[in-house]
């Protein structure tokens, strides 16, 4: 459904399947705390919104939401602004060269704006870099789970114990995280947390994880710091994919739409529904999306004549992984408002028990 | 009645100290590790606490449950003693696990780096080099610890009513000169002291008791006592404990009642006097409820015009109400060394009803002392999700009384990590009248536009942001994005969040 120069056409259904994916995106968002772009960049993708515009939007999208949660970190005392500005050094050096590669992929078929070929080239490097990345949180998610279900413990502690050992100098002290870490390893993780954000828009599975298992940052602060960072990396990447031509507005409007109430409803889940099943239902909710995106990938090769699909099966595929995006999307929404609808009514029980108890 | 603590770096002469002193005044000496070996007896994983003291910080600030078991039981433990004899007790800031008992004497015990170079030396057979480094490993590792169990700088002086340098002064003249204070009216424990321990004790006692048992020991409770009565609060997400906690807490035979409460965080709601018909209670209460979180009252018996020495918080917990009708006042503070404040006693039992009716009781407290020392009260206790400061000052103008309590806001909000706000931002923030209709209709009106202009432009919008024509003015098109996006992130999402709250969905 290209447009004008390659940007999408929104008739009403694509313009309500958008809004659809920011309302998924947003509640998911909300309960995890992630930005949801595991699920609102493929969802574009798969309405037929090149790679790069996908990101480009999402960006900018998850900037302005930045702008507004990080101020309510900062003001709860959860940010390290000395720990997140040294990751952001090199933060926007990943983001730049991320930019720059998805422009380069996008041009290397016919057309300014990847007109006719469908922008098949950066559409599967954009593809690659999701699926390769996000099987490895899924199931680095899943295995966790499946650990501390097994010895009743918290996350792994193993690599922020390797790491602590690397004493090359500069080490600098982060006093709100309380953590002492050599300045190299805060570049390599900001850098990587740069590219994967400027990528693909996932910077916070990279950031939140590497300051909680490699640096021993508490999970508050890590995820206070990593939405003050976001707030510049997000600046910074819709201000590189903006002057690449890459911010379709009216996406990003749309996925506001949806993705401003879901994020709160999202959120309200959290209060109720413990945090192994947080970690369950978003571990299996990335591996779906991941599968989705796996069922296009013969597609873009069928573009790019790498292979070559018989009649309408791409069509099929297209369809095939659209539905089964939305499927992880609508059943995982469908777990956190029947989890939080169970909780509440677990709750009235247990109120009504200490009311007879207190009386 | 007498408590004695003693904080030490290693070699530095505190145990000395501590043994004569004791012997001196005919106090029991008890040290951190008399209290250490009965709990490991217990069943506490002291060994797995510290050893995870020397991992990064990530292992150890996964141990707060660990930990909370450790505090429960060293408390237990310190009460008993304290309950029987005057005690002389030597390990890391040992007041801390006393927190709201005042009249303690708290000293620390300092010496100079070569001082305990040299007596490592000699004691330990060890050379110079390896003697500063044993010092400094063992320092770090007390630093470490003290912070993960209390959130405090054990250097800090202001943690301590003495700080000594053995540096010139033998053990035994300091001792000398110890007596004589501990003799000071100022560290004998008076009645509400000793009243504040008996009940820390029922609460340590039933914390641990819950910790101990494999029905209860997953939740994360917070449990406070007054009178044998005790208050239990846990998480919404750990409701499962709660048939459990009476049957649990029935061993332990000096608790009269038990009553609980489900919290996902606490408020700290502070106030002179407290009125459970006013505006502003009813506000707390809706903003407890919607967050899960349980209010504790505190009472400023105090004010600026304050003169007593007394600064302290005593811990309350809610009345029986078996037996609250029965009493002509409520009687679970400690006022004997203060002015009488019964009619702030009463008002503050029917708020806890009040708040008991609605699920989120956090117990009460009265604040003796000037307002200045409130902070550094507070920096000694559990973190609040939010302080909420109440009618203070009520003893001044109002002009002077809306400047003192601003003040006093600027001090709180600058020197603990938790949002700080008065009673009457959350009524503007609850209240949904004409000024908030107006608000959201000009939010609204805003994003309509901004929306309604990128579709119906969408042409020259796109052309704009892309086009080859308009290269020139990429500058333009990059601020446009920059600039709008938030501004439609903002409005919208302003919008969007008032509306849900209409639903309760906050």
């Amino acid at each position: 459904m290209l447009g004008i120069e390659g940007f999408a056409e929104l008739n009403f259904l694509n313009a309500v399947q958008v809004v659809a994916l920011g309302l998924i995106g947003g509640i998911l968002s909300g309960f995890i705390g992630s930005g949801g772009a595991f699920f609102m960049t493929p969802g574009m993708m798969n309405l037929g919104v090149p790679g790069v515009i996908a990101v480009g939007s999402n960006i900018t999208h998850k900037f302005g939401k930045a702008l507004m949660g990080s101020k309510k970190h900062g003001e709860m005392g959860h940010v390290d602004k000395k720990l997140g500005l040294f990751m952001l050094i090199t933060a926007l050096v990943g983001i730049r060269l991320a930019v720059w590669l998805n422009a380069t992929m996008f041009h290397l078929q016919k057309g300014s704006h990847g007109e006719g070929s469908g922008s098949a080239a950066g559409d599967l490097y954009i593809s690659c870099i999701f699926i390769l990345f996000l099987s490895v949180v899924s199931v680095s998610i899943l295995r966790d789970v499946s650990r501390t279900e097994e010895k009743g413990e918290g996350p792994s502690t193993k690599l922020a114990g390797f790491f602590s050992k690397i004493k090359i100098p500069p080490i600098i002290t982060f006093k709100t995280a309380d953590v002492r870490i050599s300045f190299w390893t805060v570049a390599i993780i900001g850098l990587f947390t740069g590219y994967m954000a400027g990528t693909i828009g996932v910077g916070g599975f990279v950031g939140v994880p590497a300051m909680i298992y490699i640096f021993g940052v508490p999970t508050a602060v890590a995820a206070g710091t990593e939405l003050y960072l976001a707030m510049f990396m997000g600046a910074w990447g819709a201000i590189n994919y903006a002057w690449g031509g890459f911010v379709d507005l009216r996406l990003t409007l749309l996925l506001y739409l949806g993705s401003l109430n879901g994020i709160y409803i999202g959120a309200y889940g959290t209060k109720v529904v413990k945090e192994k099943l947080i970690r369950l239902v978003t571990g299996i909710i990335i591996l779906l999306c991941v599968i989705s995106r796996t069922v296009n990938v013969p597609v873009y090769l069928d573009r790019l004549d790498f292979i070559n699909l018989p009649g309408a099966t791409d069509e099929v595929l297209n369809l095939c992984s659209k539905a089964l995006l939305f499927a992880s999307g609508i059943s995982g929404v469908g777990v956190i408002i029947t989890s939080v609808a169970g909780a509440y009514k677990r709750r009235r029980k247990v109120q009504q028990l200490l009311r007879q108890i207190n009386a | 009645m007498a408590i004695i603590t003693i904080s030490r770096g290693t070699f530095s002469g505190g145990r000395e100290l501590a043994g004569r002193l004791s012997e001196k005044l005919g106090y029991s000496y008890i040290s951190r590790e008399d209290l250490s070996e009965k709990a490991i007896k217990m069943g506490v994983p002291v060994g797995k606490l510290q050893m995870a003291m020397v991992r990064p910080p990530g292992v150890y600030k996964r141990m707060a449950r660990e930990r909370d078991q450790y505090l429960a039981c060293m408390t237990m433990l310190l009460c008993e003693q304290i309950l029987e004899r005057n005690v002389v007790y030597q390990g890391h800031t040992g007041h801390m696990l006393l927190p709201g008992v005042p009249n303690i004497l708290r000293i620390r015990v300092l010496a100079d780096l070569e001082f305990r170079i040299r007596r490592i030396m000699q004691d330990m057979k060890l050379n110079r080099k390896k003697a500063k480094k044993y010092i400094t490993n063992v320092d770090a590792d007390r630093d470490k610890w003290v912070r993960f169990l209390y959130g405090v700088d054990w250097h800090d002086p202001f943690n301590y009513d003495f700080v000594i340098n053995l540096d010139q002064a033998s053990v035994g003249n300091v001792a000398s000169g110890l007596c004589a204070m501990a003799e000071l009216p100022d560290f004998q424990l008076t009645p509400a002291a000793k009243k504040a321990i008996n009940n820390l004790h029922l609460a340590s006692r039933a914390h641990f008791t819950l910790m101990a048992d494999s029905r209860t020991n997953f939740a994360d409770v917070k449990v406070t006592a007054n009178d044998g009565v005790v208050q239990v609060t846990y998480l919404p997400q750990q409701s499962d404990v709660a048939p459990y906690v009476q049957e649990v807490l029935s061993a332990v035979k000096e608790i009269k009642a038990v009553h609980t409460t489900i919290a996902q965080s606490s408020i700290l709601y502070v106030q002179d006097k407290f009125d459970y018909d006013s505006t502003g209670f009813s506000d707390v209460i809706k903003v407890a409820r919607k967050w899960d979180a349980a209010v504790e009252l505190m009472s400023m018996a105090g004010g600026e015009g304050y003169d007593g020495e007394a600064k302290y918080i005593a811990e309350q917990a809610p009345r029986d109400s078996a037996t609250a009708d029965k009493d002509d006042a409520y009687d679970g503070g400690i006022k004997d060394d203060a002015p009488p404040v019964e009619s702030v006693d009463q008002n503050i039992a029917r708020c806890l009803d009040e708040l008991m009716k609605h699920g989120c009781s956090g117990g009460s407290s009265i604040f003796y002392g000037k307002p200045d020392a409130l902070l550094s009260a507070l920096q000694r206790r559990t973190s609040y999700s939010m302080i909420v400061l109440g009618d203070l000052f009520l003893d001044k103008g109002a002009s002077i009384r809306i400047r003192l309590r601003r003040e006093m806001k600027s001090l709180l909000a600058d020197n603990l990590t938790v949002p700080v706000i008065e009673e009457t931002e959350i009524h503007e923030k609850l209240e949904f009248g004409w000024k908030q209709i107006l608000k959201l209709a000009i939010f609204l009106v805003i994003a309509t536009a901004i929306f309604a202009g990128c579709f119906i432009y969408e042409g020259p919008l796109i052309s704009f942001l892309t086009g080859e024509e308009y290269k020139h003015l990429r500058i333009l098109a990059v601020l446009f994005v920059v600039g709008l996006t938030p501004l439609f992130a903002y409005t919208y999402g302003s919008f969007a969040r008032q509306i849900l709250r209409l639903f309760n969905i906050d």
